[in-house]
């Protein structure tokens, strides 16, 4: 188990007028928002609606323009150890030459530390968290041969021995097959049920009032965000998916003009 | 004695530019100045697009595995030079090219390894025979490093009509003539190639056909260049002159222009630089070479690092001016008088005074500001930095407005992203903004927003949706052909006639006493007395002037 | 030629094969000094190259090698000796010089990286031939040595060299052994190093100065215009042969030493052979043997596997035919291969051909032109049906493909699929149709 939060007040992320531009384009404008502890909350909106560049900046992979984002009160860089990442499949080389079980030990750096290597309780963990996501026959397989579900349920297991109080993934349904989404949901049920909280990008809204507790609107800025019943309705998905967003996007286009 | 040879020779004039170009060394100065200028300039047009394909790479790989065709050709027939060896170079340029894909689309190796143990490995066994039949092949490894251009001179020559022309020129001038000739006839295919290889495929153009007959041609070409300049120093004229002329231009014929010149000023400065210190003339055209794009890296107009940090400084001093009318105007509104003492309004700037000094000096130079007279001091702003004060607060009210009531952001931590925003907003979007909330009168934090200086249809005629509460305003004219958005969206027939049917005609005055601004709606009084509630779209419609206070005035 | 080669003179004089035993019992001090050189470079240098390969960076070594002959010179310049200290020195500082440019340019212009690094490599390059060869018309430069730098020299190489390479190639190891595990996770999932914390940047250079060293410490010997392919050769062998990121380094290591040794033998067979092409040519044949014959990813290992499959689908399809053209009960003896290669539109040649084939493994027999199938055939056959069978109907009815679409696939899968899966499948449709 990660030490305790420092603050126990203090919501699991809690994110503060936070800008974020790519490519010296505001991307995301202003967002203010609570994630309450013990929820899976989605990330939806359309694509191109900042919901990959809100995690990477929760996570301190994008720098933010204004605001910030504290976990559990604190900066992130006090708390990385509570906060688990899972990023997208496409953003590594499956040809590398690792195995499962070195993916998954990866999980374990975090808490190692610089220059330590990990030992047989590292070893025992990883061997754990495969079995979580049924992967424990395939711990001493190249990466390259697994399916996209396959790879997928790999880094949740890496994920998984982070063992982290926060979980923030970015699209982890994507392109998997039928079973493994029903044994990533399961998963994440079960980590909410141990009190995590799991922030979720996602693009299905079929499935969005089925997996999630709260949600958390997108589109260049926060929409809503609520219960899932409160706010998976048809105004508030007509407003993230179309409404007035021409003026936006257009004052980020002269944002960026200006700075070139 | 041999140690008093310096290191560095000092230059002179006469000796090292002026007595070149007379005789008796007019012949070897202007043969090898053109053949470096035929070398680079061949070099830098197939560098232009080797640059535009990305596949500045794979010319450095070819550029070195050619010497393997050269050394071959030279071993099989027992001379250098000749038909054999521009044959064996483009063979081997494109084995080269077919290695390097079967190598990474066959096996896990990725492309930028796959062109790294090619071209190291050819390029080391043309190495290895060159030394192991160093007696047979005539060629020396020096001349693999870096060529010798100033043997050109003395090579020998060929009777060309009436002229003596060394062999060498003629070879390369043939083989940047072809070079020429081909971009000529292919200039279009080419562009479609390089521009959008995917398109080109579904034109029926094989991208694929013309990438190697692209990389045969550069073999032909660093075989041409090969004895003046060697096997190394040919990646250099490949991508300097090109990349230069890419920071310089956008189009690519334009491009052409500038890497022949940049070609052609290494050549000359090469040759000058290198007599004086008696070194490598290939070489020396390189670092020339190299200080060129060095240069339009810095100066180039738009793009080049200087030019970049002026935009950059530029972009500051002018959004601090426009802080600054903006600042002198909220203190005029609070105090009541435009006279300000410019120390303090530095200090509400956040700025030093050295740069409130700066940015006071260019609002007196734009003519936004003028000394006041009198004991006091101070300043005070003109009626054109009134105008660009307002335009400016105007955009930053409304921006924070949007935030607030579209956005949906709270309205404490609109401020920080609104200033930035206000600077980079076209006035037209400011008006969209204004349309798309319904003219509001007053921003989120209570402060009124100045009104919109665009007139819609003729100097002075608004749109009756432009008016404040209190303004008085004769009805000018109707248009079917509103401002805003919002009334574009609905049919201007009906709107028309609804218009009418409101009892609002031509020539009326009337004065507006309530506005709402949601939804949108304009209770004005009539004349006679009688008060009518005009909605958005049809506010749009109707163009009135005012009468009394002019629009942007003083009245807020 | 340079006076400083002269020490290997006695290999020259002798035959082939007493040159091969007098420098692999590395009887010379000169080879001693060449081979221990070699080894401290192939093992620093190999080691390296498999992040830089992984990290597909291989141009950098290729630019870091050029750039380093400006400093060089001017290295040699301070007191006109070839003092390896000053050389050093002034060979990091110019890739120093050079790998920063190369990320200023890319930062500040509109030029893609490989250009950027194309022009800093020629430029810094052309830069020292212009040093180089105003070096050589003072008379200090004339016998300095410097130009055993581009293609190497390693008979050129002193003791004191070897000092410095021993230090240098230790102070390489160690630090990748300290951080093996940052540096493999930075080179993997770059964003997950950043979201746990790692000091990603950090380990970059750490990378990078390090890829300087090596390089710098290499030139002399590999010579700075080749010493890119001790990067990334070695480690690409490597790479075809294991999936473990360890072994991957030690492979390499292993392929770096014994191809950079073989390398420098063949070099001394002629006073006037640089050290570097030779060392390359022999990492590249070492390259070509994996590319070829590599177990897992052995190019003409897989056509070989690729080749055996087929044979195996046609010998099998030919079995199926043969044993649905007969109608159950009938005695199998009556078929001729005419009749069989009539009904699969082939050749008769074909047919015999795959019908032998079928005889030698025991599945069938055939006696005057006829062919009859033998118990274990039948067996087989049988089999093979059935999995045919059960691939079809799991495509139709799991994965609902139309049946006219299921045919092409279930012909190709019936040979591979397995036991284990087999009995998955017959449990499925048991269960669904009891």
């Amino acid at each position: 188990m990660s030490s305790a939060p420092a603050t126990a007040s203090a919501p699991p992320i809690e994110v503060h007028d936070l800008t974020v531009s790519y490519d010296k384009k505001p991307v995301l404008w202003n967002i203010d928002v609570a994630i309450p502890e013990g929820q899976i909350v989605g990330i939806i909106g359309p694509n191109g609606a900042g919901k990959s560049t809100l995690i990477k900046s929760i996570m301190g992979l994008m720098p933010a323009e204004s605001g910030w984002v504290k976990i559990y009160g604190e900066p992130l860089s006090r708390q990385r150890r509570l906060v688990g990442y899972v990023p997208q499949r496409e953003s590594v080389d499956w040809d590398f030459p690792v195995t499962v079980r070195d993916v998954v030990l990866m999980g374990t750096y975090g808490r190692l530390g610089l220059f330590r290597r990990p030992g047989k309780a590292e070893r025992a963990l990883c061997d754990q968290c495969l079995e979580q996501v049924s992967m424990a026959g395939y711990a001493d397989r190249q990466i390259a041969n697994l399916s996209g579900g396959q790879r997928q349920r790999v880094f949740l297991a890496r994920a998984l021995a982070q063992d982290s109080r926060i979980y923030l993934m970015d699209e982890p349904f994507v392109g998997v097959d039928a079973a493994t989404e029903s044994a990533i949901i399961e998963l994440l049920r079960n980590l909410k049920s141990q009190q995590r909280t799991l922030l979720v990008v996602h693009h299905d809204l079929q499935t969005a009032p089925d997996y999630f507790d709260s949600i958390l609107m997108l589109n260049m800025r926060l929409v809503a965000f609520g219960p899932t019943s409160d706010v998976f309705t048809t105004p508030i998905l007509q407003k993230t998916y179309g409404g007035r967003l021409t003026i936006l996007s257009e004052a980020a286009e002269q944002v960026a003009g200006t700075r070139r | 004695m041999p140690d008093s040879i310096p290191f560095l020779p000092p230059f002179e004039f006469h000796e090292h530019v002026l007595n070149l170009w007379r005789e008796p060394q007019f012949h070897d100065t202007a043969t090898t100045v053109l053949m470096g200028f035929l070398v680079a300039a061949a070099c830098g047009w197939i560098g232009c697009y080797l640059l535009l394909q990305g596949m500045a790479l794979l010319g450095d790989a070819i550029s070195h595995t050619v010497l393997l065709g050269i050394v071959l050709a030279a071993l099989l027939t027992g001379q250098v030079g000749g038909a054999a060896m521009f044959v064996g170079a483009a063979l081997t340029g494109l084995i080269t090219t077919a290695l390097i894909e079967a190598l990474h689309s066959t096996c896990r190796v990725k492309e930028d390894a796959a062109i790294g143990i090619v071209f190291t490995s050819l390029f080391a066994l043309g190495v290895a025979l060159l030394s192991i039949f160093a007696s047979r092949a005539h060629i020396d490894t020096e001349h693999v490093l870096y060529g010798d251009l100033g043997a050109v001179a003395n090579s020998e020559a060929m009777t060309i009509g009436k002229l003596q022309v060394p062999i060498p020129i003629a070879q390369m001038a043939l083989v940047a003539g072809l070079v020429a000739a081909l971009i000529v006839a292919f200039y279009k295919e080419l562009l479609v190639v390089s521009f959008d290889p995917q398109l080109a495929a579904a034109l029926g153009l094989r991208p694929r056909a013309v990438r190697y007959g692209m990389m045969a041609v550069l073999s032909i070409t660093v075989v041409g260049a090969f004895s003046s300049v060697g096997s190394i120093l040919v990646v250099a004229m490949l991508i300097a002159p090109a990349a230069t002329a890419y920071l310089l231009t956008r189009r690519l014929a334009v491009m052409f222009a500038w890497s022949t010149l940049a070609s052609g000023l290494s050549s000359l400065l090469g040759y000058h630089v290198a007599f004086w210190l008696d070194v490598s003339i290939a070489g020396v055209m390189v670092s020339v070479a190299c200080g060129l794009f060095a240069l339009a890296f810095l100066f180039a107009p738009g793009q080049g690092l200087v030019a970049a940090a002026v935009r950059r400084w530029r972009l500051r001093m002018r959004m601090h001016q426009e802080n600054f009318v903006r600042q002198l105007l909220k203190a005029g509104a609070a105090s009541g008088e435009p006279l300000v003492d410019a120390g303090r309004l530095a200090s509400t700037l956040g700025t030093s005074r050295m740069s409130a000094a700066w940015v006071v000096a260019g609002l007196h130079r734009r003519g936004w500001i003028e000394s006041a007279a009198g004991p006091r001091g101070g300043i005070r702003m003109t009626a054109r930095g009134r105008t660009q004060a307002e335009r400016l607060d105007r955009a930053h009210r409304l921006w924070e407005t949007y935030l607030v009531e579209q956005v949906g952001l709270a309205s404490d931590h609109v401020h920080l992203t609104a200033e930035e925003v206000e600077h980079s907003l076209s006035e037209q979007l400011v008006e969209t903004v204004d349309d798309a909330l319904g003219h509001p009168a007053i921003d989120p934090h209570g402060a009124p927003i100045p009104r919109s200086p665009i007139a819609d249809w003729a100097p002075g005629v608004f749109s009756l949706s432009k008016l404040r509460v209190g303004d008085r305003a004769r009805i000018v004219g109707l248009t079917e052909f509103p401002a805003g958005i919002v009334a574009a969206l609905t049919e201007p027939d009906r709107s028309t006639r609804e218009v009418v049917e409101l009892g609002l005609t031509l020539g009326q005055d009337l004065q507006v006493v309530d506005h709402a601004t949601q939804p949108p709606v304009w209770k004005v009084s009539l004349a006679d007395g009688r008060t009518r509630e005009v909605p958005h779209r049809l506010a749009d419609l109707v163009l009135v002037q005012l009468v009394g206070v002019p629009p942007g005035g003083t009245r807020r | 030629m340079s006076p400083h080669l002269s020490h290997h003179w006695i290999l020259l004089d002798s035959g082939l094969w007493t040159q091969l035993v007098r420098f692999w019992t590395f009887h010379d001090r000169a080879v001693q000094t060449a081979a221990v050189g070699m080894a401290f470079l192939a093992i620093s240098s190999a080691t390296l190259g498999c992040f830089i390969l992984l990290r597909r960076m291989s141009l950098l070594g290729d630019s870091l090698g050029h750039a380093v002959l400006p400093g060089v010179c001017l290295g040699f310049l301070v007191n006109l000796k070839k003092d390896p200290l000053w050389i050093l020195a002034g060979a990091l500082a110019s890739a120093f010089l050079a790998s920063w440019l190369i990320g200023f340019l890319k930062r500040h212009s509109r030029l893609k990286s490989d250009a950027v690094m194309g022009l800093v490599l020629s430029g810094f390059y052309g830069i020292g031939i212009v040093l180089l060869t105003r070096i050589q018309r003072i008379p200090a430069g004339t016998q300095s040595g410097l130009r055993g730098f581009l293609f190497g020299q390693a008979s050129a190489i002193s003791e004191r060299d070897l000092w410095v390479m021993g230090i240098m190639s230790l102070v390489i190891v160690l630090s990748v052994a300290v951080a093996f595990k940052e540096l493999v996770l930075t080179s993997f999932d770059e964003g997950f190093a950043t979201a746990i914390g790692l000091p990603v940047r950090s380990l970059h250079y750490l990378l990078m100065g390090l890829t300087a060293l090596a390089v710098v410490i290499s030139i002399q010997v590999m010579g700075l215009v080749l010493v890119s392919a001790m990067l990334i050769t070695p480690a690409a062998s490597a790479l075809l042969f294991t999936d473990r990121m360890r072994t991957l380094v030690l492979l390499a290591v292993a392929f770096g030493v014994t191809g950079g040794l073989l390398g420098l033998n063949l070099s001394f067979l002629d006073s006037n052979f640089a050290t570097g092409p030779f060392v390359v040519l022999t990492l590249a044949i070492v390259f070509a043997g994996a590319y070829l014959f590599s177990p897992r990813y052995g190019v003409a290992v897989r056509a070989l596997r690729r080749w055996r499959q087929s044979q195996r689908t046609q010998r099998e399809n030919l079995l199926k035919s043969v044993y649905l053209a007969l109608p159950a009960g009938i005695e199998p003896s009556d078929i001729t291969i005419e009749q069989l290669a009539g009904a699969r539109r082939e050749a008769a040649v074909r047919t015999g051909r795959l019908v032998r084939s079928l005889v030698h493994r025991g599945w069938a027999t055939l006696a005057h032109d006829r062919v009859a199938l033998t118990d274990a055939g039948r067996r087989r056959a049988q089999e093979l049906d059935r999995n045919y069978r059960l691939w079809e109907q799991f495509l139709t009815e799991e994965v609902n493909l139309p049946i006219d679409h299921t045919q092409r696939d279930a012909e190709n899968i019936e040979h591979i699929l397995g036991p284990e899966l087999v009995r998955e499948l017959e449990a499925r449709f048991e269960q669904r149709h009891a």
